[in-house]
């Protein structure tokens, strides 16, 4: 670790003094291959990064001579890839029941957690999620490295919902959104009930003035010259007065809806259609896929991802046409399915991926062979008929999407967050080994040692 | 002389059908009457209702949706209430029967299933779901595309129970499963417990001396305007339970096996004129009479569970005691209403002796075996338990306005050579033997003359080549 720190400080240093006097906001990666999963793929590639964002991706392009350039002629480098479900480093608990209002930030000590492992695998960002079943709570998004002021990508990433299996998941989702539906009621109510006053309150001032006017009227009649510039000064202090009366007046008119319970704001945010917010549904079985649909078609598009929990043997094949009509964001194992109670195997990624759904890859689990052997079993579907565009999407562009971040991460396009991986070989060569780790235009990791400031 | 009386047999046969398919057209040709729903159907959650509200537009929408037809044609339709018919055809609309009988003019759009040399009966209802379906509440929590369910229906069953729900088992959909909720409520009048037995009396009298009050109260009414209306906010929990059967509004359903117990249930029928059923009864056959005059019915099975030696027998007791197979036959004799379930009400894996779900209808077999005859057995696994359970007018027959729910097999259900070839429920084919893994080696499409499959259970290792 210390040499790590040691090497860090060192790559710091050095680049700090190579770079002295040169503009600091460029770098370029000079790669051997560029694969921008969204776009073509560039051999020889270039990746122009200017405030850590990616300003320019080409084949063999033009950047300010006084950039700093990173040559990988022997690399290939992607988008990092992105870890969609996790509870990497986090404790082991069940909270069962509806909880929107817990958040993993709550949970997450940065200053205390290490995403090595993570990071040495390639991935770039991952999300955390509340532990439990029913609706435990919200989910956020972490850089896996980089300065610690900016690791946190989205504190609302989605919402997660765990049915219990073999129980009425289709209850208690119902329940919670009509929990929620009641919310909306409640200060619609309160709202109306508050312009109504309001307008009353309007009248009656009108109706005073009104009088108050005629009563002016009737004692102006008397001109008495002498009074005059007394009036003139009562009118500047009723002005005054009828200014901080307005002030006030100001405070009291403004709205204060009634608290709405905080456990159900998520779902509020979702049947409100709240930009940005989202849930993402764990299906045990296919048939939950059913049940929910029960539920859910009852209020207009709820956004929401689907989480295909179960692996090995499994029903799914039930439900691909139905999640490809719709073109359902779908998490899932990279995993050759069985048919239940059988021994016939189906490429249930492949399926879902031919049906039209984004579908998103998660390691197995977060221990730290799993999380460098995904790319490895999505190389293991992709030899039965997964297509290799899906294959690279399913790990970095499709799960940025699942979590509310496509706009961000996952591709390597104009604009984007320059977060990426660099590979030794294909990213779907099994035997491939990550390099370097660059995340928001700074190389964070590498794995030779060696190469530390040979830039 | 013989082939005379089957000649004129023959005939009068022929002249009943007739005269059936005839009624059966000229009910069809009417206008179907808008069937009223009972209370104990579809009775939604009340959290449902407004969020149905919700979707209007989506409503309207279902509304302008199609007609959905089904038919199956040149099938022997066996109606169990209203008699066979011959080469008919069985028309279903929007997962209802809409016409049953023979010159049935079939809507062009309308899915259509030749069933030649087939029967169609109604689909079995099986009065424990076991893990066919989910439970608290099954509609909810039912997995439609497990194996279980499945092989239920590959049995013929298409209505099954769990806890007080009867659902239908519409594979593949969660649309239209209720058919009933609140089916019954369950009540315990042991001897072992006295202290419950009084209580339960107490009970039963305390809210029949309310309902003479109410009477009362309503006669009053008439000469005094003021006059004070009994008190009826303790009407609650076992009260209202009470109430309920008392108005014989629902059905109690008791466990017992002994003949004393079922004695003792019977006496509480008779006490307070309610409706009971009691399960199991294995002992029913030796106090059939006094069931019959009670007016209570039964759940019976006729074999032994899996593993248990246990017949029940005592023989310290000076008269007949344990358990018979002519149980269904001797209650069936004295006009108990009977529904026959496996003792084990499941699809199990050790079931392969055909003792749980997968089986259903030949534990109506076995009754037959008994001496229960054979139509008798047919309706205890199909209308009799419907109308035990209050759903007779959703399924259990053959009759336009209920569900369209059935199986079309190769012969007679109780014959143990027979297969279900399709299931249909909801007007929709949830069960194609030749599609599934199950069965379809079996003398595929039906073929009684074909081979024995290549297939053999169990496998000798080393055997194959």
């Amino acid at each position: 670790m210390r040499s790590f720190q040691l090497g860090t400080t060192f790559f710091l240093v050095l680049t700090a003094s190579l770079c002295a006097g040169v503009d600091e906001d460029f770098v370029v990666i000079k790669a051997g291959r560029v694969i921008t999963v969204s776009g073509e793929q560039y051999a020889p590639g270039t990746i122009v990064i200017e405030d850590g964002k990616i300003s320019a991706v080409g084949g063999d392009i033009e950047f300010p001579p006084s950039a700093t350039v990173i040559h990988a002629p022997h690399e290939t480098v992607m988008p990092g890839l992105i870890h969609p479900r996790s509870r990497f480093g986090l404790k082991r608990y069940m909270r069962v029941g509806v909880h929107g209002d817990e958040h993993v930030t709550d949970e997450v000590f940065l200053h205390q957690m290490r995403f090595d492992d993570l990071l040495h695998a390639g991935f770039v960002a991952v999300t955390l999620v509340p532990a439990g079943s029913d609706i435990p709570g919200v989910a956020a998004t972490y850089r896996t490295g980089g300065p610690v002021e900016s690791r946190l990508l989205s504190d609302n990433s989605y919402l997660h919902v765990v049915p219990k299996w073999r129980s009425s998941g289709r209850k208690m989702l119902g329940k919670a959104l009509k929990k929620a539906k009641k919310e909306i009621e409640k200060v619609k109510k309160a709202r109306e009930e508050w312009d109504k006053k309001q307008k009353e309150k309007a009248e009656k001032k009108a109706k005073e003035e009104k009088e108050k006017d005629a009563d002016q009227d009737s004692d102006s009649d008397g001109d008495d010259a002498s009074y005059k510039d007394d009036d003139g000064d009562k009118d500047t202090d009723k002005d005054a007065q009828n200014g901080a009366d307005q002030g006030k007046k100001k405070e009291e008119e403004k709205f204060k809806p009634p608290k709405i319970d905080p456990k159900y704001q998520p779902l509020v945010d979702l049947i409100e259609k709240k930009k940005g917010s989202q849930m993402m549904v764990t299906l045990t079985r296919a048939s939950d896929l059913l049940h929910l649909d029960a539920v859910m078609d009852q209020y207009d598009d709820l956004a929401h991802t689907y989480y295909l929990a179960t692996a090995r043997s499994t029903d799914y094949m039930h439900i691909v046409d139905k999640l490809g009509k719709r073109k359902a964001t779908v998490v899932l194992r990279p995993w050759i399915h069985f048919m239940p109670q059988t021994t016939f195997r189906y490429n249930l990624m492949n399926r879902l991926d031919r049906a039209g759904c984004n579908v998103a890859v998660t390691p197995w689990d977060d221990s730290r062979k799993e999380l460098y052997r995904m790319r490895a079993r999505v190389a293991g579907l992709l030899r039965a008929g997964l297509s290799r565009k899906a294959a690279l999407k399913s790990m970095t562009l499709n799960p940025a999407i699942a979590v509310g971040l496509g706009d961000r991460l996952g591709s390597i396009e104009k604009g984007k967050c320059a977060d990426l991986a660099f590979l030794d070989g294909d990213p779907l060569d099994p035997h491939s080994k990550v390099t370097r780790v660059m995340i928001l235009g700074e190389l964070v990791w590498q794995r030779d040692k060696k190469l530390v400031g040979r830039n | 002389m013989r082939q005379f009386q089957s000649l004129i047999q023959a005939c009068l046969i022929s002249a009943v059908v007739f005269a059936v398919v005839a009624k059966t057209s000229a009910l069809a040709d009417q206008p179907a009457p808008e069937k009223k729903q009972p209370k104990s159907v579809e009775k939604k959650p009340a959290d449902e209702k407004d969020d149905a509200g919700d979707k209007k537009d989506k409503k309207k929408k279902k509304e302008q949706k199609k007609d959905r037809y089904f038919a199956v044609t040149g099938a022997t339709v066996h109606t169990v209430s209203r008699g066979d018919l011959y080469g008919a055809t069985v028309l279903v609309k929007n997962g209802r029967f809409a016409e049953i009988g023979r010159g049935v003019a079939i809507p062009k759009d309308a899915e259509t299933l030749d069933a030649s040399g087939y029967h169609i009966y109604p689909g079995l209802v099986a009065v424990r779901g076991g893990n066919v379906i989910g439970s608290d509440p099954a509609d909810e929590t039912t997995d439609v595309y497990s194996l279980w369910m499945t092989i239920a229906l590959a049995g013929g069953i298409t209505t099954a129970v769990s806890g007080d729900t009867a659902v239908s088992l519409t594979y593949g959909s969660v649309e239209d499963m209720v058919v009933g909720r609140d089916l019954f409520v369950s009540l315990k009048y042991s001897s072992n417990d006295p202290e419950n037995r009084r209580k339960v009396r107490e009970g039963f009298d305390k809210v029949r001396q309310y309902m003479r009050d109410v009477q009362a109260y309503q006669e009053k009414k008439k000469i005094n305007p003021d006059a004070e209306e009994p008190d009826k906010e303790w009407i609650k929990g076992d009260y209202e339970k009470y109430y309920k059967l008392l108005k014989r509004e629902t059905i109690a359903k008791v466990t017992a096996n002994s003949a004393h117990e079922i004695n003792e249930y019977c006496s509480l029928a008779e006490r307070y004129g309610i409706r009971l059923v009691i399960d199991k009864a294995l002992e029913g056959w030796t106090v059939a009479r006094r069931m019959a005059r009670a007016g209570v019915s039964a759940i019976v099975s006729i074999r032994p569970p899996i593993f248990s030696s246990d017949t029940g027998e005592d023989e310290r007791l000076n008269r007949p005691t344990g358990r018979s197979i002519e149980n269904a036959a001797i209650l069936h004799k004295y006009g108990v209403p009977i529904a026959i379930i496996p003792s084990t009400a499941s699809i199990t894996s050790w079931g392969l002796a055909g003792r749980d779900l997968l089986h259903l209808n030949m534990e109506a077999a076995f009754a037959v075996r008994g001496g229960l005859p054979q139509d008798a057995a047919l309706r205890s696994i199909t209308i009799e338990p419907a109308r035990i359970l209050g759903i007779d007018d959703r399924v259990g027959s053959l009759e336009v306005g209920k569900d369209g729910n059935f199986m079309i097999t190769d012969g007679d259900p109780l014959h143990y050579m027979t297969q279900v070839r399709w299931t249909v429920v909801g007007g929709r084919v949830v069960y194609d033997k030749q599609k599934e893994s199950l069965f379809s080696h079996i003398r595929p499409n039906g073929d009684r003359n074909a081979p024995p499959p290549d297939d053999y259970w169990p496998r000798r290792l080393g055997d194959e080549q």
